[in-house]
């Protein structure tokens, strides 16, 4: 254990622990973009910068997604040069993605003017912030299908060559942890849209409900078990558990 | 389930089908009367049989072994399956395994949703007029009660290890 000073107040702390969960701990909000408690972390954005200062008195601006706490050293996370490396931030992404609402937030509370409109291409509608937590999600689910492509301005996540992908399942992971909204997966009541690719839904064997792609069942066997043969979405599973159960109870069918 | 301190008990033979745990559930979850939020439901057929269906907090829950992100874990303390919905990235592959439909997915807050025995008082088990729901110390003989309850599912508790 290690005992650190954070914002003034003191907190010990397993060695190895980060600088923002060490933080989060006491309370104290540090805010974050790419990082998702989910995920591995992979410190891109930036934004969560913090000020250490280490034993020797040596002070350092670090990403406190990726600083692991490993001496008694003293953080501080609201500090001015702290507030002006997130504007910094915030500016950047700001520029790439004018038309994000996370970060029109983030500029608003870091005091960030928004971009000159000459430089905000009208047609520009990426909301996407480049902080990869689709790409680690898909990856941690073990099935990779989309990946950073080409490089500095034109760098975005994709699958490759921009084709629907294999391997993709159509879970929606990647969209649901987007902090943006810039994935978009649509639904109708047969098939469901993601990445250009559509998938059909399987119907529930007893109520017809659409509730799985065939690739998500897939994925979950061994667990996922059909009931006496059927597939059944959770709702009649339960229903077909509880009847089991009520048969021998002396009931025939259900009302 | 023999770790936990407590456990609930479902004895759908004394379940009246007032569906006052599915009320309890909710309100103590999201702090209205809503029965289609709770984690509990009543499913009735027909004679008069109700059989209520909570998570059963498996031994080796199917949810758990979905699971990439340890969003879910079984307790080995308590022997609950615990959520850190933090964790959750949304692949709803713990819906798609539980067996018995007991988890299931609140797309708008983000999170899976399922019996947490109300972190030690079980609201449905306290508001139950029947007894057909009860949290008692996990003895021999409830521990037995619970195998049985389980033994009449569908999928068999060999294959599930409830
Ligand atoms: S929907 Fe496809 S691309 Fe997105 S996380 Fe699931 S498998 Fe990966
Ligand atoms: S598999 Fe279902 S019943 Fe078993 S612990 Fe998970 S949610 Fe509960
Ligand atoms: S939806 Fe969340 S809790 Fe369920 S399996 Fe996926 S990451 Fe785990
Ligand atoms: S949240 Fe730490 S670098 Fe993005």
């Amino acid at each position: 254990m290690v005992e650190v000073t954070i914002d003034g107040q003191k907190i010990e702390v397993e060695k190895g622990t980060t600088a923002l969960e060490a933080a989060r701990s006491l309370g104290i909000e540090i805010p974050t973009l790419c990082y998702h408690e989910g995920l591995p972390p992979d410190g891109n954005c930036r934004l969560c910068q913090v000020e250490v200062t280490d034993a020797r008195g040596r002070t350092n601006l670090v990403i406190s997604c990726m600083y692991p706490i490993k001496g008694p050293v003293e953080i501080r996370t609201d500090t001015e040069r702290v507030r002006d490396a997130r504007a910094f931030v915030v500016k950047l992404l700001l520029a790439r993605s004018p038309h994000s609402p996370v970060l029109q937030h983030l500029a608003e509370e870091y005091g960030v003017e928004p971009l000159d409109a000459r430089f905000v291409p009208e047609d520009e509608t990426d909301l996407c912030i480049r902080c990869g937590r689709c790409v680690r999600a898909c990856a941690t689910l073990g099935n990779n299908c989309i990946e950073f492509v080409w490089r500095g301005w034109e760098k975005e996540v994709n699958t490759p060559f921009k084709e629907p992908s294999n391997s993709c399942i159509g879970c929606g992971a990647c969209a649901q942890v987007c902090p943006t909204g810039a994935i978009r997966v649509t639904e109708d009541e047969t098939t469901r849209t993601i990445w250009d690719r559509t998938f059909d839904l399987v119907a529930c064997e007893r109520c017809g409900v659409r509730f799985a792609t065939p690739e998500q069942l897939k994925v979950v066997s061994p667990e996922f078990k059909p009931v006496d043969g059927r597939v059944l979405c959770p709702r009649c599973r339960k229903l077909e558990e509880a009847r089991a159960v009520a048969s021998g109870l002396g009931a025939q069918e259900e009302n | 389930m023999e770790k936990t301190e407590n456990l609930l008990l479902i004895t759908p033979e004394r379940c009246i089908g007032c569906g006052t745990c599915e009320l309890a559930c909710s309100i103590g979850h999201v702090g209205e009367f809503k029965p289609t939020v709770a984690n509990i439901s009543v499913l009735r057929f027909e004679a008069g049989v109700n059989v209520p269906m909570a998570c059963l907090q498996c031994d080796k829950p199917a949810c758990v072994a979905a699971c990439q992100t340890g969003a879910l874990e079984k307790d080995p303390k308590t022997g609950l399956v615990g959520i850190n919905g933090a964790k959750c990235i949304g692949c709803r592959m713990c819906m798609m395994a539980c067996p018995f439909g007991n988890i299931t997915y609140n797309a708008a807050a983000k999170q899976p949703l399922k019996c947490d025995q109300c972190g030690g008082s079980p609201m449905c088990a306290e508001f139950c007029p029947a007894n057909a729901i009860e949290y008692l110390p996990a003895d021999t003989a409830t521990v037995q009660r619970k195998k049985a309850f389980a033994a009449k599912l569908a999928s068999g508790i060999s294959e599930v290890n409830v």
